[in-house]
């Protein structure tokens, strides 16, 4: 059992989430594979921590995996998700769905996809409501309206009644955050929240996401292919490749002194002051498929500072530098990479 | 869709006039991804029997269809007559296979005249402007609220009873179909560059149509195809099962139930072998024909 | 409403393909040139063809279809659809619902589990189902229910009013042998929208909510799933409609059916046209019907929605 939890936990009995070893299996075409391996980070009370990677690093089926959410092709190898004490791996549907929505909820990347066309945006959170707190119709509704307004829509009242096609993508996507906070969990995961909409929007649904946390005291997984976002929300971030954790830490040493070669590379993609875009160099090679992965280092064929004997030699284990620092690279030692300032 | 190869063609216009035979090239590739399904080939095997008995049936039916041996009427299976004789002593089995044999040659008959008139008015429809189609199709939507069947019977009740009338009026009422598909398929292979890059050399709209529209469209038409065939033949069956279809001493699957069921409180044995028949025939073709749709969906 | 007014056009067109001298065929075989004559000017028959639509058009708007010649001569055809369209309605709309109650039910429940051993013995079965001609379902039903059990009487129409028992026993085979077909299209239809329904994002929003998996279903994933199974329902009317033609033939029922089928043997042409347009009219109303309901299951259908305030 690598990176064992007490590597990555900063505050391991305090914390609100704990993902330790985390291990997903999917089938295809009579195939089994591998997609995510050996997954370890925690959260703690209003802590956000990023889960970062290019598309196909098995961050979204991660946080599906926490959710206990995974589509049917694909199931949890090994590992447990300890959410306040109780692992949700080992739970029954039932208990799942009382924990659903009240102590965990997520977030995902297209709003407008994720609220039923078919009913009121009033119906939809009064659902959520009713279901876990119990309330009335006309309670539920009255609450929704506050939470609409609370994350900001304007004139509440009226469009408590529309239905999801007459909001813009923003506002869907503060429905959909408003739905998923409204009885008030622990936990948010959000995966690629602001990914769809517009810079300026992006910011606006980012400080909104940010307020909640103070006043809610919510754990937040933020799942994100872009660092520049993790600057601006996380605390801790975890950087992923190929279905593995490739780097753990705080973000402001992350990126001054990153420890592998990969998020030194996603750091150098930046764009900066100061940086010109002809600086700007994509890392060689493309994200292989889970069929590719190499059974040495994940990321040696498209590594700088690949060493052939040791890179490839076997898998790489994680290692932890401090508490709550960790990489997986072998040659972490002797390379000096290059970071950014905050 | 099997436009993958042909829209490769891009805007060369010269590539574009070689179009159909890529296309033949996927027609090979959907032969094999069809061997791979066992009950396809099951299907098709099947068919093949039949159509084979149909084809060979003067040969192969141990006694004449019309010949009546009153004596032996309404009897059941036994070592001389396999399939036992109708009402008036006819041997089941022989009339049987000529039965199919009128009843496929029908379907067939009935499935041609629908696609002579279903394709040409689709593709025509589909392809040219927006006022045309919706006028076009509005008319086309008319006939086909008419429901199927009381169609027929109307336009069998103008023309009169009959194999041949019967056969026109499930080719009209099948018509629809091909006429969708085709429309459907044309109005999207409207838009593709190599049918601009045809157009700009000089190319007539009926030689565009039927050089690179036809054989694009050629798969989902084949699909129908199998499946019309199946309608058509029910409803030859249905019309003959009435009386209005085949007329007497032909023997049509159809008109065969329908002998057999005058007298089913004595012989009941007599209505499973025509249904039998239908049955497997229609079953065979459906699947056929969604092994051919999955075989399409692939490309 | 265009559609109906080009299916009038279409009835009255049917009239044209009649070979022969329909005036010839009216007066008789033995009547004189005059007496032909005579008939060609009553009927209007050389009035221009224009006037003679407007005519058959006018007719029908104030409930005039045309007199039959040879089924019962002389009797206004309205009349024989009236008396004949009860009957029809009844096995119709009886064999709809039957399809829905069966077809609704087992298609939902092969939905829950896809791929498995209820959904392909579901899939496998309804494929063999379609492939059954709606006659041959008939005489089965008359063979098993009639014939060897005799629970259920095998012809004849018993009306409402002559008790509810004797009227539905002797529909309930008619309707059976019309529901099959409908009731496994209705299965297919409604298992394969219910799995993409249950696929969509916003089954996923609401099950990560932690609400119920009964009620994501039954709330969410099945309006969404409706429109689909709507429409394939509205495909199957005009489908049952034409099919109860063969099943009230064989079941001596008095209906729209064995009205067109005795009409045709002996060519009576108003009435093949009424019944023709009958058919298309009950079509097109319940598509009209279809068309409102999809408004209410999907509400970006609805005209008036323009986005509110915040685009």
């Amino acid at each position: 059992m690598e990176g064992s939890a007490l590597a990555n936990a900063v505050e391991a009995d305090e914390a609100v989430l704990a993902v330790e070893n985390l291990s997903v299996d999917v089938k295809s075409d009579r195939r089994t594979l591998s997609i995510v391996r050996d997954v370890s980070f925690t959260v703690g009370r209003g802590e956000t921590v990023g889960l970062v990677g290019e598309s196909g690093c098995g961050k979204t089926m991660t946080s599906l995996a926490i959710m206990q959410l995974l589509p049917r092709q694909a199931r949890i190898a090994q590992g447990s998700v300890r959410l306040g004490g109780q692992d949700l791996t080992s739970l029954p549907r039932r208990t799942l769905e009382d924990i659903r929505g009240q102590e965990i909820a997520m977030i995902f990347q297209d709003a407008m996809r994720s609220l039923n066309p078919a009913f009121t945006v009033g119906d939809q959170i009064g659902d959520v409501m009713r279901r876990h707190k119990g309330l009335r119709r006309a309670a539920a509704r009255k609450r929704a309206i506050e939470l609409l307004d609370y994350v900001g829509i304007p004139r509440a009242a009226q469009r408590i009644d529309d239905y999801p096609h007459m909001f813009s993508g923003g506002m869907a996507q503060r429905v959909m955050i408003a739905s998923a906070i409204s009885c008030e969990p622990k936990v948010l995961i959000a995966d690629e929240p602001t990914t769809a909409l517009d810079v300026t929007i992006q910011s606006q649904v980012l400080r909104l996401l940010r307020r909640f946390q103070l006043e809610l005291g919510l754990g937040l997984v933020f799942i994100t292919h872009d660092l520049g976002v993790v600057a601006e929300v996380c605390d801790r971030v975890a950087v992923m490749y190929a279905g593995q954790i490739v780097e753990q830490g705080e973000v402001v040493e992350l990126f001054e002194r990153p420890q592998h070669p990969y998020t030194a590379g996603l750091l150098g993609l930046l764009p900066l002051e100061g940086r010109k875009s002809a600086d700007l160099v994509p890392i060689p090679g493309t994200v292989p498929m889970p069929s590719e992965w190499p059974a040495g280092c994940r990321f040696a064929p498209r590594c700088p500072h690949v060493e052939e004997g040791r890179c490839a030699a076997g898998p790489v284990p994680l290692e932890q530098l401090r508490v709550g620092r960790t990489v997986r690279c072998v040659r972490h030692e002797e390379l000096a990479l290059e970071g950014v300032a905050r | 869709m099997t436009s993958t190869d042909v829209s490769r063609a891009g805007a060369d216009p010269v590539a574009a006039e070689t179009a159909p035979d890529a296309a033949r090239l996927v027609r090979f590739r959907l032969l094999r991804r069809l061997g791979r399904s066992k009950l396809a080939m099951v299907s098709l095997v099947v068919l093949a029997t039949l159509i084979a008995a149909a084809v060979l049936a003067p040969l192969i039916t141990p006694y004449p269809p019309e010949k009546q041996i009153i004596a032996d009427r309404l009897q059941g299976p036994s070592g001389s007559h396999w399939l036992g004789t109708d009402a008036i002593g006819r041997d089941i089995l022989s009339r049987l296979i000529f039965g199919l044999r009128v009843s496929l040659l029908a379907g067939f008959q009935a499935t041609a005249v629908s696609a002579l008139l279903g394709i040409p008015i689709g593709l025509i429809s589909g392809y040219t402007t927006r006022l045309v189609d919706g006028f076009v199709n509005t008319v086309a939507e008319a006939l086909m609220a008419i429901p199927p069947l009381l169609l027929a019977l109307s336009i069998l009740g103008i023309r009169g009873p009959g194999l041949t009338n019967a056969m026109l009026a499930i080719g009209v009422i099948l018509a629809p179909r091909f006429y969708k598909v085709a429309r459907a398929s044309a109005r999207s292979v409207r838009e593709e560059t190599y049918i601009e890059a045809s157009r700009s050399i000089g190319c007539s709209t009926p030689r565009i149509l039927w050089r690179h529209v036809l054989p694009n469209i050629s798969g989902p038409l084949l699909v129908q195809t199998s499946f019309v065939i199946g309608l058509a033949i029910v409803a030859e069956a249905s019309l003959s099962f009435i009386g209005l279809g085949v007329q007497d001493p032909t023997p049509s699957l159809g008109s065969m139930v329908h002998d057999a069921s005058r007298f089913m409180r004595q012989e009941s044995f007599g209505i499973w072998p025509p249904s039998v028949a239908i049955v497997v025939i229609v079953s065979a073709l459906s699947i056929l024909g969604d092994a051919i749709r999955d075989a399409l969906g692939r490309d | 409403m265009p559609t109906l007014f080009l299916v009038t056009v279409i009835t009255f067109l049917l009239a044209a393909l009649v070979p022969g001298d329909p005036a010839r065929i009216i007066a008789g075989e033995f009547a004189t040139d005059e007496a032909v004559e005579q008939v060609r000017e009553t009927l209007g028959l050389n009035d221009p063809w224009i006037e003679r639509f407007g005519d058959y058009l006018g007719s029908i708007l104030h409930g005039d279809l045309g007199t039959s010649v040879s089924v019962q001569t002389g009797r206004p055809v309205a009349d024989l659809v009236m008396s004949a369209v009860g009957v029809t309605a009844s096995v119709t709309v009886l064999a709809l619902l039957l399809g829905l109650i069966g077809g609704l039910p087992i298609g939902f429940a092969a939905a829950l589990r896809p791929n498995g051993v209820v959904d392909r013995v579901v899939n496998g079965l309804a494929a063999l189902a379609m492939a059954v001609p709606q006659f041959v379902t008939a005489l089965v039903l008359v063979l098993f229910f009639s014939i060897n059990l005799g629970w259920l009487p095998a012809i004849g129409y018993s009306p409402p009013s002559r008790g509810l028992w004797e009227w539905l026993s002797h529909l309930i085979l008619a309707a059976l042998s019309l529901a099959l077909i409908p009731m496994a299209e209705i299965a297919r239809q409604t298992r394969g929208a219910l799995i993409d329904a249950l696929e969509k994002d916003y089954v996923r929003m609401a099950t990560s909510s932690g609400l119920r998996r009964r009620r994501v279903i039954v709330k969410y994933a099945l309006k969404n799933a409706a429109i689909p199974i709507a429409t394939v329902f509205g495909l199957q009317v005009a489908r049952v409609f034409g099919g109860s033609a063969v099943i009230e033939f064989i079941f001596a029922l008095p209906g729209l059916g064995s009205l067109t089928i005795r009409s045709v043997l002996v060519r009576d042409v108003p009435v093949i046209q009424a019944v023709a347009l009958v058919g298309a009219a009950a079509v097109v109303i319940v598509h009209l019907v279809l068309d409102i309901s999809y408004r209410y299951f999907d509400p970006r259908l609805r005209s008036a929605s323009s986005v509110g305030g915040a685009r």
